[in-house]
């Protein structure tokens, strides 16, 4: 009714509008075509949009009220979040509740005025004339009354106690809950702090994975330009090796040359002393020939001296260039360690730089994981908070349910008080319902457990006949 | 027979493989030449180390030094004889120099050159023995029959 009324004073509002409009342009005179176009323009958008809402509401309410009718027995998954859906099923079980606790009661009314039309009956028939025992009767028949109030009245108040006791176990089940809620808000909350933390490892060891990887070009490039420098070596190692060698050869022909020269002076030292001795022997006319042959002797002398200070400077020269390529073989077998060391070094290199790019992989996945993580628990925890919401305000409606049943009890208390006239006094029951703390009234604030409505339902205790 | 010297006649010197230092008369010397092809003769004496061939003919050709019968002389002195020429193997020739020869009385009891020494001289500070070239073949001779006498060859 009160959608009907909102769209009735929208609809309203919007003929008023196009009156205004109306009455506006007929004074002034103005253009009435464009400002009849814009009044009805604004009196459709203002019903269409009040149709909308109204339909929005509709829907609303129909869909509250199928979560609401929804067989409680079945658990039904409305919310897809299990806190939610178990609050749903505990809102529904007390709706179910409260629902057969009033059809219980329409039922023990409809009895009460059944009662009433028959004390209505007995009433006429007594004044019909049947006086004879016209007032055990009606006691009688007040008793049996009471009876079945008392019977109705006790099962409202176990109803009631039911009632009560349930929304307690809510109340209690949704304080637990928030406070769990409550931790698991602050493990999940120390969670995403861990992980941030971790994520800010990981960038770092990232970074330094990074800095390595460029130091690992730096040094493998070294390490090329290393082998490069030590290939050149050895090639020029080699270069000066093969020139000793020539050179050795070349000293030892020389040295050939050297040893030819003094045979050559040996045996010109000696054709010069045979010439003497020919001169001697020839006697006084081969005196001049003595004096040429000794010149060609001392020239034959000097030539063999030279021929052996050149063999002399041939050999250290020879000497020389075998220590040299000696030295020089040394040289090169000692780069070629080398060039070996530097290809195992640029292998551990190579090694060292494959790793260190898979470990900066592996560290881009546990980044990206730790991110994720951090993400799903800022959902987890904004699902959390909703649940803690739905918690509390489950517990407001515990409350108001437990002031409900309470204001209840109240009623059948009066009712049973009520009722107490028509008893027997003699023979028949007293029943009591009493509330150890009548007075209590209980706040909006204050926690169920706190207001300790203990309901009982003493059981129909012998009353004590007076007499 | 000793040849006839004058005090300063032309000398040959020359130095055996002991390094002793000897002289003969520059006139019985006919060429110094290396030392040649030899062909051992066999069952004779160890003095002998054979002969050669120069110049189209063959030389008996003697060691200088009897304690060494192997041939590592490096020169040989080609000598005149009245029976020929003949070879001596010397370590090397020095040369020719004038000697002031002190005669001696050639010692035939010597061994070796010693045996055929006619003299001594000096020359660069050096004692040099001065041979008679006639008196060393006829030492070699000696000392050749003895040694087939004593094997029964000749």
């Amino acid at each position: 009714m009160r959608l009907i009324r909102l769209s009735l004073l929208t609809h309203f509002i919007a003929a008023a509008i196009g009156a205004v409009g109306v009455a506006t342009c007929w004074w002034t005179n103005a253009q009435f075509g464009i400002v009849g176009a814009a009044i009805t323009v604004a009196v459709i958008l203002i019903g269409g949009l009040s149709w909308l809402i109204a339909r929005r509401l509709v829907t609303a309410i129909s869909r509250l009220d199928q979560a609401v009718t929804v067989d409680p027995t079945t658990q039904v998954s409305l919310t897809g979040i299990d806190e939610f859906d178990t609050l749903l099923n505990h809102l529904r079980e007390c709706v179910q509740r409260w629902t057969s606790a009033a059809k219980r009661s329409r039922e023990q009314a409809q009895m009460l005025d059944a009662v009433v039309r028959r004390m209505d009956r007995r009433r006429i028939n007594e004044l019909a004339g049947q006086r004879g025992h016209g007032a055990e009767q009606l006691r009688a028949l007040l008793a049996g009354i009471a009876d079945d109030a008392d019977g109705a009245i006790r099962q409202i108040l176990e109803t009631t106690a039911e009632i009560h006791q349930s929304t307690k176990e809510i109340s209690g089940s949704s304080e637990i809950r928030t406070d769990a809620v409550s931790k698991a808000t602050t493990y999940v909350d120390q969670l995403s702090n861990y992980i941030d933390a971790i994520l800010r490892q990981v960038e770092l060891h990232r970074e330094q994975q990074q800095g390595s990887s460029s130091e690992s070009d730096a040094a493998f490039e070294r390490i090329e330009s290393l082998k490069s420098v030590v290939q050149r070596q050895r090639s020029y190692i080699e270069a000066s090796e093969s020139k000793l060698r020539t050179l050795g050869d070349q000293s030892r022909e020389i040295a050939n040359i050297a040893h030819t020269i003094g045979e050559i002076s040996s045996r010109t030292d000696m054709l010069a002393l045979n010439v003497s001795i020919e001169s001697v022997r020839t006697g006084e006319s081969g005196r001049g020939f003595t004096v040429v042959a000794e010149e060609v002797r001392k020239l034959a002398e000097q030539a063999a001296r030279a021929s052996r200070e050149v063999t002399s400077l041939v050999e250290s020269i020879q000497m020389e260039t075998s220590s040299s390529i000696k030295v020089l073989s040394t040289q090169r077998q000692e780069l070629d360690e080398e060039q070996t060391l530097l290809e195992r070094t640029n292998e551990i290199v190579r090694r060292m730089t494959d790793s260190s790019k898979s470990v900066a992989g592996i560290l881009s996945d546990i980044g990206q994981s730790a991110s994720n993580q951090v993400r799903l628990a800022r959902d987890l925890i904004t699902s959390v908070e909703r649940i803690s919401t739905s918690s509390k305000q489950e517990r407001g409606r515990a409350e108001a349910v437990a002031w409900a049943t309470n204001s209840l009890s109240g009623f059948a208390r009066q009712i049973g008080q009520a009722l107490n006239p028509l008893r027997y006094e003699d023979a028949g029951y007293d029943v009591r319902v009493t509330q150890s703390e009548s007075t209590h009234s209980l706040s909006s604030n204050e926690h169920l457990e706190d207001s300790d409505h203990d309901l009982q339902v003493q059981s129909f205790e012998p009353a004590v006949a007076a007499e | 027979m000793v040849n006839e010297v004058s005090a300063c006649d032309q000398y040959c010197l020359f130095r055996t493989r002991n390094r002793e230092a000897f002289a003969v008369l520059a006139t019985s010397v006919r060429e110094v030449m290396p030392v040649p092809n030899i062909t051992p003769i066999p069952l004779s004496d160890p003095l002998l180390a054979g002969l050669c061939h120069v110049r189209n003919e063959f030389l008996p050709v003697v060691h200088s030094d009897r304690r060494n019968n192997d041939i590592r002389e490096k020169q040989m002195m080609v000598m005149f004889s009245p029976t020929g020429p003949w070879g001596l193997l010397v370590e090397n020739v020095l040369g020719l120099a004038q000697l002031e020869v002190s005669l001696n009385s050639v010692g035939a009891d010597g061994s070796g050159l010693s045996a055929a020494v006619m003299g001594t001289a000096s020359h660069e500070h050096e004692i040099i023995r001065v041979l008679d070239n006639n008196t060393l073949l006829q030492h070699f001779e000696r000392q050749l029959r003895s040694h087939w006498k004593r094997i029964n060859v000749a």
